[in-house]
């Protein structure tokens, strides 16, 4: 049994770099959880990517005590929350998750526009939200001005927020002490029948899925046999328990309040959803906790070994990450130019590029990738609608009455003198204009509708060199739009390649076109025959570039009879030739298909 | 008949384009080198009777006259080389006096091949050569009235400043000098070379490097040398007897530090290194022998007259996929077909590697 009295359940809300992860660390410090020596730093990201983009990709929670100075033990469990985009429906569970905020803000930078959306989140989700000025040991902060900001953009007083450096330590307690005296203790009686929100879960090998919960009401024991309520999945609890630093700690049972986790020798990750409610199966909630939807990926690609002989560890690699992340999607697929792979699908971009990143460190796994494609809605003259997420599947044009793209409503935050670069970067992109607000003097909020399709090419890389890295960028699903669209086909030596297909706008084909034959043209090497690089709509070439015939490639000398180097050379140029992919007769190295995907550098 | 190669590792100075062994002539072992030589060639007598000899280097030219002989004198004693066997030195032109092209013809030496390596001066300053063009005409000129009437000379494509346009000058100099055979090598810039470490910033493109390539083997021909390998250009029966072994799988055995063998099936050379040849003479490696036909096609393509479509059907080559390979390259302009001879063209002699590759994958 829990004293709710003591117990605070909180996020922290902060743009990539504001100091998230450092202010979390400091807490975990100042509050004993983990000793000085055992910090690593950025405890609670724990995946190297995450590290090193400086981001957290998965929710995960840790539990902590402080000691207040009114002379009492409170028990934190600070939920932390994935920062970008992508993964903004995570993002929001985790907030339900909590009953308060920590909205950090760095004092030299303001706020940026994925930190606004998140705390708008935590501001529907009924949170207190507690603003924290960062970095003020920095030449460059200036804290009153980023206190203006936020009470003049968000509307929450900010004025006795309390100034840190989560670097250096200073401040921290001050924060503690907030969550103390303005974060509201957890409601919910622990007699009601039980709803615990499930906002994480991974995969261990031991313990099969374990499940990070907040309980909301009632209580939850080893032995329990338990609902999916939204899956209707059934388990019998295993162990529960709360998350210490480093470990999991086992415990009697969870009760209303609480945040920890349950396991239930489940197997499958899919059968334990994200924002799904988990009841007892006798006396069950009647009602599962609102804001529970499927997550549906929305960028696809092929993925594809280049070396055919490591289709099976592939799929052996998508499956164990997908034992961790159920947002992943993946189906066999073949493609005459790259053999056996797989059609994937993400959350977004960055999902993508994570996914695509740890099958190659952590798996060992060299990989080609396609064209990221968007999910196309089209209504065929016969009056079917079919959803195409793969350029191949498209159909020839006098079949299609109408076509349809997915569009977003995007927000950017930006210093007022890069508004025009990004304008024009939003018209390129089809984009149509909505909104400015000026947020302050020097910085304005625009908004866009922009059509998806645009945006997962490379908007983040040209938005960012734009802006001299000072634009962010928020984005959130619409719905579908008419648009003309086409299939564009890249034809090497006079054949269709399919994995270089892709869906495009027909006012934009003959640009991207162009821009794919020439950007071809600078990866193909030159070969022993010529390589016409054809890009094509329905038969009509577009562009055309081509590849000239190599013109030297010999050892000139055979020297005092030594073989060994023309050997040694012929061997290595064989070796690298498995680098290449053979399409027909043409050798296409795998930075040509990752240099189409970059367009615009 | 055997073929028998021996490597002089000395030189005066090391150009910065090259990386065969040598060491400098001013440590003198030459005698002691001399003798390690012929330590090993009595080591290995029982391996045959040879036809060619040829002292190749580093610069055989800086042993003394009585050295070298010494080493012929051996062979003809132990291998049973005739001195109408074709008998090959190579040499740098600042080291052929008068009198030593006497001396060398009197020892039996009856192919002389000299590194002109260009007929522009800027390009033999650029290649840092120790010897002017006027030098060249006076050392070949001496050497034919001394009786030398099979002479080489190499010459290096691609050195800096070359173009397709001025190699007629050099082309022209090859024909004033009016020898019985020329190589033309393509330079090819060795990491741990001084153009390695610091490469020249005019050496032609590879294009480039192919139209002066193609420039010269059509030149040649005009003037009477015919090619009869990538590299290498003869009047008629001057073709070098020696060098033709490694491109028929021929057996040849190579004497000192970095010379490669190939006798009774087993590839092997000994390290770079004088002072270990010297300890030990027959300390060598061995080399990992490729597939037997793979040789024979890599090296016989390298040959003007190619392959013969028997000899392809006998080392099982001949086949349904390998014929429709062949065409297409023939439709390429890479390859001639004719009667029962594959051969490349020029064209295609320049692209060799990757029609081996392509051949065989």
């Amino acid at each position: 049994m829990n004293n709710k009295k003591f117990i605070r359940n909180f996020c922290i809300i902060a743009h990539i770099d504001h100091g998230k992860s450092t202010l979390a660390d400091r807490i975990l410090e100042m509050t004993d959880t983990v000793a000085k020596r055992d910090m690593e730093e950025q405890l609670l990201d724990n995946m190297d990517i995450e590290r090193e983009r400086g981001i957290t990709i998965k929710a995960r929670a840790v539990k902590l005590v402080y000691h207040a100075k009114d002379g009492n033990d409170y028990e934190f469990n600070l939920i932390d929350t994935p920062g970008h985009v992508d993964f903004n429906y995570e993002v929001s569970r985790s907030l339900a998750a909590c009953e308060g905020a920590l909205l950090v803000v760095d004092a030299s930078q303001g706020i940026e526009a994925q930190t606004l959306a998140n705390t708008y989140l935590a501001i529907e989700h009924d949170l207190e939200v507690i603003p924290v000025i960062n970095k003020i040991d920095l030449p460059s902060a200036d804290p009153q001005r980023t206190i203006q900001e936020i009470e003049d953009v968000i509307g929450i007083p900010a004025e006795d927020a309390p100034l840190i450096s989560a670097k250096t330590g200073l401040g921290i307690e001050n924060v503690l002490e907030k969550i103390v005296s303005d974060i509201p203790s957890p409601k919910g009686a622990d007699e009601e029948p039980l709803q615990a929100l499930i906002f994480d879960s991974n995969y261990d090998s031991y313990k099969g899925v374990v499940v990070y919960v907040r309980v909301k009401q009632g209580k939850i024991k080893p032995g329990d046999n338990i609902r999916m309520m939204a899956t209707g999945a059934e388990f019998t609890v295993v162990q529960t328990g709360y998350m210490g630093a480093t470990e999991l700690v086992p415990s009697l049972g969870l009760c209303a309040g609480d945040v920890g986790f349950v396991t239930a020798s489940i197997k499958n990750i899919g059968d334990t959803k994200v924002g799904d409610t988990i009841t007892l199966v006798e006396n069950p909630a009647t009602e599962p906790l609102p804001g529970y939807r499927q997550v549906n990926p929305m960028v696809f690609s092929g993925i594809y070994p280049v070396d055919g002989a490591r289709y099976g560890d592939l799929r052996e690699a998508l499956e164990k990450l997908q034992l961790n992340d159920a947002s992943l999607t993946f189906e066999a697929e073949t493609s005459t130019a790259l053999g056996f792979g797989f059609r994937c699908g993400f959350l977004g971009l960055l999902h993508m590029e994570i996914i695509q990143e740890r099958i190659e460190r952590e798996y060992n796994i060299d990989i080609i990738t396609t064209a990221p494609s968007v999910i196309y809605r089209l209504t065929m003259t016969d009056g079917t609608v079919t959803m195409i997420d793969n350029p191949t599947n498209y159909p020839k044009n006098d079949k299609i009455a109408k076509s349809e793209e997915p569009i977003v409503d995007a927000t950017i935050l930006t210093p007022t003198e890069f508004v025009g670069n990004i304008m024009e970067l939003c018209q390129e992109r089809r984009g149509v204009f909505k909104n400015m607000k000026y947020i302050e003097q020097t910085r304005v909020e625009l908004s866009y509708s922009l059509p998806l399709g645009e945006i997962i090419y490379d908007f983040f890389d040209v938005l960012k060199s734009r802006t001299k890295g000072y634009a962010s960028l928020d984005y959130e699903m619409k719905g579908y739009a008419e648009a003309k669209l086409v299939k564009l086909d890249i034809m090497l030596s006079g054949e269709v390649v399919d994995a270089l297909s892709f869906i495009v706008h027909a006012d934009n084909a003959y640009s991207r076109g162009r821009k794919i034959a020439a950007k071809l043209k600078d990866n193909i090497p030159r070969q022993l025959f010529e390589v016409p690089i054809q890009a094509a709509i329905g038969g009509k070439i577009i562009a055309r570039e081509t590849v000239r015939a190599m013109r030297k490639d010999v050892l000139a000398k055979c020297y005092g009879g030594d073989i060994s180097r023309k050997k040694k050379l012929l061997e290595k140029q064989k070796e690298g030739k498995k680098r290449m992919r053979q399409l027909g007769s043409v050798e296409v190295p795998q930075e040509a298909f990752m240099a189409v995907l970059k367009l615009d550098e | 008949m055997i073929g028998l190669y021996v490597h002089i590792p000395f030189c005066d100075g090391k150009c910065p384009y090259c990386d065969f062994y040598s060491i400098n002539a001013k440590t003198d072992k030459k005698e002691e080198y001399v003798r390690a030589v012929l330590n090993e060639m009595n080591m290995r007598k029982s391996y045959g009777l040879a036809d060619t000899l040829y002292f190749g280097g580093g610069t055989p030219t800086l042993l003394k006259p009585s050295q070298i002989e010494k080493i012929i004198k051996y062979a003809v004693e132990n291998y049973g080389l005739s001195y109408k066997n074709e008998i090959t030195v190579e040499s740098n032109p600042n080291t052929l006096t008068d009198k030593k092209l006497f001396e060398l013809k009197k020892i039996g030496v009856n192919r002389l091949s000299v590194g002109v390596q260009s007929g522009r001066e800027a390009e033999l300053q650029a290649l840092g050569r120790n010897h002017s063009l006027d030098q060249v005409m006076k050392v070949i000129e001496r050497a034919k009235y001394e009786g030398f009437d099979n002479i080489s000379v190499d010459i290096i494509i691609g050195a800096p400043g070359q173009t397709s346009k001025n190699i007629y000058d050099t082309l022209a100099f090859v024909e004033s000098l009016n020898v019985q055979h020329c190589s033309f090598y393509q330079l090819k810039i060795e990491p741990k070379t001084a153009f390695g470490l610091n490469p020249p910033k005019n050496i032609a493109g590879e294009d480039e490097i192919a139209d002066i390539y193609l420039t010269v083997v059509r030149q040649l021909k005009k003037i009477g040398f015919l090619q009869y390998e990538i590299s290498n250009f003869a009047k008629k029966s001057k073709e070098c007897v020696h060098n033709l072994k490694y491109w028929n799988r021929d057996e040849y055995i190579g004497f000192g530090p970095s010379a490669h063998s190939f006798v009774d099936g087993v590839r092997y050379f000994h390290d770079r290194n004088i002072n270990e040849y010297i300890d030990d003479v027959m300390k060598v490696k061995q080399e990992k022998v490729l597939d037997a036909d793979f040789e024979w096609i890599m090296l016989r393509l390298r040959l003007v007259d190619g392959v013969s479509i028997a000899d392809l059907k006998k080392r099982g080559f001949w086949n349904d996929d390998f014929k429709l390979k062949v065409k297409r390259l023939q439709y390429a302009k890479y390859v001639e077909w004719k009667d029962d001879r594959i051969f490349l063209t020029p064209t295609g002699m320049m692209v060799q590697n990757a029609i081996l590759l392509s051949l065989f994958k």
